[in-house]
């Protein structure tokens, strides 16, 4: 029975990636490059990200019962399908690798300062690993679970800044030209695209009554509150990061008034540590779930070993040089970022309007029913019952009609045949 | 035939000559008849009173059959006749049995009379309000005190039968017209299946009904009082009653039942809603509590505010422990006084509870040993392990994995511990159930009854998560809009019929000219089959006719 999530965890999911990854470490990156400035980088590559996200509406609204691979079969066949999907798994794995160095140098600068890098990492990838294997369904429910106290922590940290923010600290505005300050933002673009996860959802949701709205809206109300944020942010603490460490949290510490708000520092600290975590892990799956495509018959777990060891590889070679590593990410895997991110998804967006939408092929096989759950219209029956009586009246009254065709059909072959005999004769 | 004496003395023989089994010979005239019973377990009065006496005064059973004997001697309306192959089971169960000469068959005459506890308050489930009365280790007793309380032809109850050697009745209780059918089958199919040489409780059929067995965590449902196993039928669940066990078990089970207490049905909502946020919040300060202190002293100091960093500091100074073994070995001493406590003899038991408490802690404390923030920490989290009873082996392991983690990797590992315990709890299902349901995923119509309760009368619809067939529950204005929705319904149910004809209509219309054609064709050809073979076209035609 497939198990599907519902629009409220689809929401959850996008609001933890619209802020997971970008709260930490970028902040202190930008800063250095672009300055006070940096919250209007923030604001266009979130708009970008907005523009992908409708991409993928759009794509799940034409062909609802689809998932991401179908689709991409559909468009392209089944071999370029592969590729892109490796080429995702691969996105979904530099993205892991990215956030998990973000996760250590936060915890090593804030936290827990003598933590080694093995007792920080195995338990973790051991742990979101497994999790992973347990899909999608189970990870939403999660989400539903912790998102209310990422968005605690969320809140707490918007409204300690914002008493203490001053916004003419950002004033003037792009003081050097747009461009020149501008000109090098493409090398950040790794740190957002976070919407590409939703690729894993595809086929797999149960929509709402006004589906896209809610996630439209709700989505630019995160952009919103995460723009004024980074306001917030780069407004308070716009000169004191050059010197600092590189985390957020560590930002949070060196407040002038930091003894006011020690007792709710460490919930905060702790709070960003489940977003993060919970950020990880939908990487992890979106890579777990692209390489299932591309190798459907390989066993689950031997799959799962072989993300966790490349994972691992990967940090045991990053983990001496992490500046260089941050290098790595701002020089090469931005352009892969680029291509993955902004590229793809224009691709999907032409293909889609010359392909044809799967709503017509739903109603030749008789499912009058708005819902694209097929299979999954049954298991929410046995939670939901009384809702499902309706459609399951629907479905008779689909069997009369076939029955109908059927019988004309046979009428049909039963003349055809015997007027073939009757030439023989 | 064999004789009737050495079928008897055979019969005793196959049972092993228990000392128990007791043969009566009644001789009237030539004809005896023999009355085997199993002493102990028959009600001996009435043997006495309604069946021997009345067989003892006849004058001979020339000719009787057993009919006869059921119908005109004994004077006892509770008998049967049983055939040859299920003659042992009935012994054993509690039935004397009847034999005359010249018949395989016997008369059983069900005398069954175990002694057992009375109805009385259970000791873990107290309560201040509501009723009083909790199951027994009587499964007919048991299933009295729910036929008392549902009184409603939709009750169902099914008969199974469980263990080889034990051959325990067990019992499906649920409302007919309310649980969902694929649930109740799942449930008889998993019962039917077990292949055990005894059940001595209900647990043991629990066990098997779990999905994953090996987990800690519980997935079916149990209480031990008819008032709640009632409620949970109502809501369209299943209770199961296992002979000789008080503990009824309910399918499907979520996580958060075990917040509710029956009293909180039986007060006003706000009460029971400040009780159930306390019980979350006992709940999470049993689990987290010692790890959270570990990892606070040996990682995070510096995040705990001044004043509260200077009162521990002075508190556990000159220890010989770290925190982290310090808190193992007090979690470790509690442990073990719990469980003396619990084995020796009431009376005893509080003694040693309070020198394991008082005095050896505050001599520890003393001693320099442990502090006196360790020993409340673990004091408080024992405490609270204790809200939910029915989660308590779950808690107190959670509480020692979290101290573990806490001492190892601090606040990060106690996040990933959490993480993983909730992710785990998030892919439970019991009986196609979410286990974290209505909170994931989230049933906005089941917050009536979750952290805060609402009042009796707004409950107007079952709980959503659990499967049921029947939403509404309450005859109010949710009923007019239970009408209104079928009526909806209804409306919806017409178009759609309307839309198909017209499909329908369509298809055939798009079909007419086809089928005309064919037909026209099929004229010609005939016209044409009977120009050429005319003789062929009349022997068609009779041999139609």
């Amino acid at each position: 029975m497939k198990k599907l999530i519902t629009t409220r965890q689809l929401i959850f999911i996008l609001l933890i990636s619209l802020c997971s990854l970008k709260v930490l470490f970028l902040p202190s990156l930008l800063v250095k490059e672009i300055s006070r400035d940096s919250y209007l980088f923030f604001f266009i590559m979130l708009l970008l990200d907005f523009l992908v996200l409708l991409v993928f509406l759009l794509l799940s609204k034409k062909f609802p019962e689809l998932s991401f691979y179908e689709i991409m079969q559909k468009f392209f066949g089944k071999v370029i399908a592969k590729i892109i999907m490796t080429l995702f798994c691969l996105f979904f794995l530099t993205k892991c690798w990215a956030v998990f160095q973000s996760n250590y140098i936060y915890l090593n600068e804030n936290l827990h300062t003598s933590i080694q890098w093995y007792t920080f990492s195995i338990p973790l990838l051991i742990v979101v690993f497994y999790m992973s294997t347990f899909g999608v369904n189970a990870f939403a429910r999660l989400i539903e679970i912790m998102f209310p106290v990422v968005l605690m922590g969320f809140l707490l940290s918007f409204f300690i800044g914002l008493f203490r923010a001053d916004f003419t600290e950002l004033l003037p505005i792009c003081e050097n030209g747009f461009f020149t300050n501008f000109s090098t933002i493409y090398r950040f673009s790794f740190w957002f695209g976070d919407y590409l996860i939703f690729i894993v959802f595809l086929g797999n949701i149960k929509p709402d009554k006004k589906f896209n709205l809610k996630i439209v809206i709700s989505t630019l109300v995160g952009i919103v509150m995460m723009t004024v944020f980074m306001m917030i942010v780069f407004s308070v603490f716009s000169y004191s990061t050059v010197c600092h460490t590189n985390s957020i949290s560590d930002i949070m510490q060196i407040l002038p008034s930091s003894s006011d708000i020690g007792g709710f520092d460490w919930i905060i600290i702790l709070i960003w540590d489940i977003g993060l975590f919970l950020y990880f892990t939908l990487n992890v799956l979106g890579a777990f779930y692209c390489i299932r495509q591309v190798l459907p018959k390989f066993n689950q777990q031997i799959i799962v070993c072989i993300l966790l060891a490349i994972i691992l590889g990967a940090n045991l070679f990053s983990h001496f040089d992490i500046i260089h590593t941050v290098e790595i990410i701002k020089q090469y895997v931005s352009y892969f970022s680029i291509a993955m991110q902004y590229a793809f998804p224009i691709l999907f967006l032409l293909f889609s309007f010359f392909n044809k939408s799967d709503k017509n092929a739903k109603n030749e096989t008789g499912n009058f029913s708005s819902d694209p759950l097929g299979d999954k219209s049954k298991n929410k029956g046995e939670i939901y019952k009384g809702k499902l009586q309706p459609k399951i009246k629907q479905s008779d009254s689909i069997k009369q009609l076939v029955n109908i065709k059927s019988k004309v059909n046979s009428k049909i072959k039963f003349c055809i045949t015997s007027k073939k005999k009757e030439q023989k004769c | 035939m064999e004789n009737l004496e050495t079928r008897v003395k055979n019969l005793k023989e196959e049972l092993h000559n228990s000392s128990d089994i007791i043969i009566k010979k009644i001789s009237n005239g030539k004809n005896d008849v023999f009355v085997i019973f199993i002493d102990g377990i028959v009600e001996q009065q009435e043997l006495n009173l309604n069946i021997l006496a009345p067989l003892y005064k006849f004058k001979s059973f020339k000719n009787c059959s057993l009919e006869d004997i059921k119908t005109g001697i004994v004077n006892f309306s509770n008998a049967e006749i049983i055939e040859p192959k299920d003659i042992q089971n009935n012994l054993l169960r509690g039935y004397a049995l009847l034999f005359i000469d010249g018949d395989e068959r016997a008369l059983g005459f069900n005398v069954i009379h175990y002694d057992g506890r009375t109805v009385q308050e259970p000791p873990t489930s107290a309560v201040i309000n509501g009723p009083r009365e909790g199951f027994v280790e009587n499964i007919k007793i048991n299933v009295s005190l729910i036929r008392k309380r549902l009184v409603c032809k939709h009750l169902k109850i099914e008969d199974l039968t469980v263990g080889k050697r034990t051959q325990t009745s067990v019992k499906l209780l649920y409302l007919d017209d309310i649980a969902d059918k694929k649930i109740v089958q799942e449930v008889k199919d998993k019962i039917n299946k077990i292949d055990i040489d005894g059940v001595l409780d209900s647990y043991y059929i629990g066990t098997f009904l779990e999905n994953k067995p090996n987990s800690i965590f519980r997935q079916v449902g149990s209480c031990e009082k008819p008032d709640i196993a009632c409620s949970k039928i109502l809501e369209g669940r299943i209770a199961i009653i296992v002979d000789g066990s008080p503990i009824v078990l309910t399918v499907p089970l979520i996580a958060f039942e075990d917040f509710q207490s029956s009293n909180d049905y039986y007060s006003e909502p706000h009460k029971a809603s400040t009780l159930r946020i306390l019980r979350i919040i006992a709940l999470i300060m049993s689990v987290y509590l010692p790890g959270m202190y570990i990892a606070l002293r040996l990682y995070h100091y510096k995040v705990l505010p001044l004043k509260f960093l200077v009162t521990v500091v002075n508190s556990t100074q000159n220890l010989p422990f770290n925190p982290f073994l310090e808190i193992l070995f007090i979690i470790v001493l509690f442990d073990v006084l719990f469980e003396a406590s619990l084995r020796m003899p009431k009376y005893l038991g509080i003694a040693v509870s309070i020198v394991g408490a008082l005095i050896l802690g505050d001599t520890a404390v003393q001693a320099g040993l442990v502090s006196h923030p360790g020993v409340m920490i673990v004091a408080m989290s024992g405490i609270t392990i204790y809200i939910l009873p029915n989660q308590s082996s779950q808690v107190s392991l959670l509480r020692f994995i979290f101290a573990l983690v806490g001492g190892v990797l601090g606040l990060h590992g106690l996040i990933l511990a959490s993480m993983f315990l909730f992710g785990y709890l998030a892919n439970f299902d019991s009986f196609n159930t979410p286990y974290l349901a209505p909170l994931a995923p989230y049933i906005s119509n089941d917050q009536k009854d979750f952290i805060f309760k609402e009042n009796l009368t707004q409950m107007t619809t079952r709980p959503e998560s659990i499967p049921n067939m029947q939403e509404v529950r309450m005859n109010n204005d949710m009923l007019y809009k239970d009408k209104k929705d079928k009526k909806d319904n209804k409306d919806n149910e017409n178009k759609t019929n309307k839309k198909v004809l017209k499909q329908s209509d369509s298809i055939q219309n798009k079909l007419k000219p086809a089928k005309e054609k064919s037909i026209s064709k099929d004229k010609k050809l005939k016209e044409q089959n009977k120009q050429n073979n005319p003789e062929n076209e009349d022997r068609k035609d009779n041999f139609e006719i």
